[in-house]
């Protein structure tokens, strides 16, 4: 039975992993939806991993406070913020 | 990429490990959790969705005192991954609810469940401290959120209630029709021979409705949120009850479908392995996997990419590539055209997302913010109320809630990606010039020729082989 289990749990993660592939095989040219993410957070992310530590952000809304952008998941700003302009479009 | 490959493998694992623990047979698993890595999720939001049954694997492996340290780990990490306002707020209230049951029915392990419950809640109040403390307590300052005049609008209950069961909704993508289809069909038949099966298998039936009660329950609180006489009373209250959306439980809904997916294909097995059907039974689930299979694959980012591999052309409305959708070659040349620096003026955009200029490094008067100073909203109404005055949907939609703080036009009503080849024009276009002047914005960057206005220079139009806009900028005067 643990045999089967480990089979079977092995070759679905190969599975998933083939099936996305053509995202890492496609890198920067992989198609992003849209909504929310290329229109908003991403930028949430950029912006306040650019700004980090300081009070205002100024490129947006003609010079906003921080708690004006609101970030998702705490710990893909770590990731933003580690990340350069490239490492970012792979990332995503 | 390599964020939706992690979400991927992250949801698989969550998925697989939670059906071992429930269902205990290694193909129900497998199936599963492939058809559920592949739905279309939102990479922004991290493991907010398709994490979630790995937090359930973490709460079974607590409350069966299994492999805590597993389970410690998953608990420990989820807070860093998933968003307290999204989706953990609806964790922790669930997982407090379980402790009450735990500490009620004298659980073996209502410590060790409290423990996880206190790791998560703790973790996420420190993660997400600057919010939590702007939400208790008062913002401090003159800040006044625009927030505050926000009008939520009443929907149809039953509507709704249908909607979010039958559809679901776009952040949170189940694409489920054909589960509830198939285990409706499946309960149905499952309790006509109920009485004749095993112990083990009524319990597990038992739980399969559980789940299915908890996703009724939250189509009816979602519905129930947004029933007039409730919403008139948010209304009335104001802060919290208009901002915060506590119906956002259906973000737990595409790994509930998903687990009773599993416990479909389960039944379906067992039913189909009695009696004279018997032959039936492999060629009956194969054709529920295959389509299931089908389904979530025609609607995922995957099928779209896979294309996009052998067809590097293709393009396809709602989807862009990072380079294509922020353009940075084209706004480098604007930015170099304007050849000042570019702290020194703001820019608005037309018929284009703020976010890409944003992104390439442009000051912008313009923005999406579901939180920012209520002064910037209304000075930002005198600018653009010409064109709010001609459409009074763009009208209620900016005056009752406003997150979006576009420039738009009547012309094209709610479209900020317009692609070059549509080849759009704006026949009349107002906007307040002396208002933009005012606050400091001197250009418009637009992705579409703008005819009639007269305070509008055209200075220069961009484009480039590579980028799918077409440039128009404009000098305010």
């Amino acid at each position: 039975m643990m045999y089967t289990w480990k089979k079977c749990f092995i070759s679905g993660l190969m599975i998933v992993i083939i099936l996305y592939l053509p995202l890492i095989l496609l890198g920067k040219d992989t198609l992003i939806y849209i909504h929310d993410q290329l229109d908003g957070e991403v930028l949430s992310y950029i912006l306040q991993a650019k700004h980090f530590g300081e009070k205002e952000i100024p490129e947006f809304l003609g010079g906003a406070t921080k708690a004006s952008i609101v970030i998702p998941v705490p710990g893909m700003l770590i990731l933003y913020g580690l990340l350069g302009g490239g490492g970012r479009q792979r990332f995503c | 990429m390599l964020n939706y490959f992690i979400v991927a493998v992250a949801a698989y694992l969550g998925m697989f490990l939670c059906l071992k623990e429930l269902l205990n047979k290694p193909w129900i698993s497998l199936c599963t959790a492939i058809i559920f890595s592949v739905l279309p999720f939102y990479s922004v939001y991290g493991l907010s969705v398709m994490g979630q049954p790995l937090l359930l694997y973490a709460s079974i492996l607590l409350w069966k005192n299994k492999k805590e340290k597993i389970s410690y780990i998953i608990i420990f990490l989820f807070p860093f991954c998933s968003s307290l306002v999204l989706a953990g707020y609806a964790d922790v209230i669930i997982w407090m609810l379980f402790c009450v049951y735990a500490w009620v029915s004298k659980h073996k392990n209502k410590w060790k469940f409290l423990g996880g419950f206190i790791i998560l809640l703790v973790e996420y109040l420190i993660l997400n401290y600057d919010l939590v403390s702007q939400m208790l307590f008062s913002q401090g300052g003159d800040f006044v959120s625009h927030r505050g005049e926000w009008v939520i609008k009443a929907d149809p209950f039953l509507t709704k209630f249908w909607e979010l069961l039958e559809i679901g909704h776009s952040h949170a993508a189940s694409y489920h029709k054909f589960i509830l289809v198939v285990s409706a069909a499946v309960i149905f038949f499952v309790l006509c021979v109920f009485k004749s099966l095993k112990d083990e298998e009524q319990r597990k039936f038992r739980q399969m409705l559980m789940f299915y009660v908890c996703i009724l329950f939250i189509a009816f609180f979602y519905a129930f949120w947004r029933f007039k006489p409730v919403v008139d009373l948010r209304n009335s209250l104001g802060g919290l009850f208009v901002s915060f959306q506590v119906d956002r439980f259906y973000w737990l809904n595409p790994c509930l479908w998903y687990i009773i997916f599993g416990y479909t294909l389960y039944f379906l097995y067992l039913l189909c392995s009695n009696g004279k059907i018997r032959f039936l039974k492999y060629t009956v689930t194969f054709l529920v996997i295959a389509m299931a299979t089908g389904y979530v694959g025609h609607y995922s980012m995957l099928k779209k990419n896979i294309i996009k591999l052998f067809q590097r052309s293709y393009q396809t409305q709602g989807y862009a590539s990072w380079e294509e959708f922020f353009s940075p070659e084209l706004f480098a040349e604007i930015k170099e055209y304007i050849g000042r620096p570019v702290n020194d003026y703001l820019v608005g955009s037309v018929g284009l997302y703020p976010s890409i200029p944003l992104y390439n490094g442009f000051y912008c008067i313009d923005g999406y913010s579901n939180n920012y100073d209520l002064k910037h909203k209304l000075d930002f109404r005198k600018i653009i109320e010409p064109e709010l005055n001609k459409n009074e949907k763009l009208k209620v939609y900016f005056d009752d809630w406003g997150s979006r703080c576009y420039f738009f036009s009547n012309e094209i009503p709610f479209e900020y990606n317009i692609n070059k080849n549509r080849g759009v024009v704006l026949k009349n276009f107002q906007v307040n010039t002396q208002a933009l002047t005012e606050k400091g914005c001197e250009y418009l960057i637009s992705s579409v020729e703008i005819l009639n206005n007269n305070s509008l220079k055209l200075e220069k139009v961009f484009e480039n082989k590579d980028s799918v806009y077409k440039i128009f900028l404009y000098k305010i005067f």
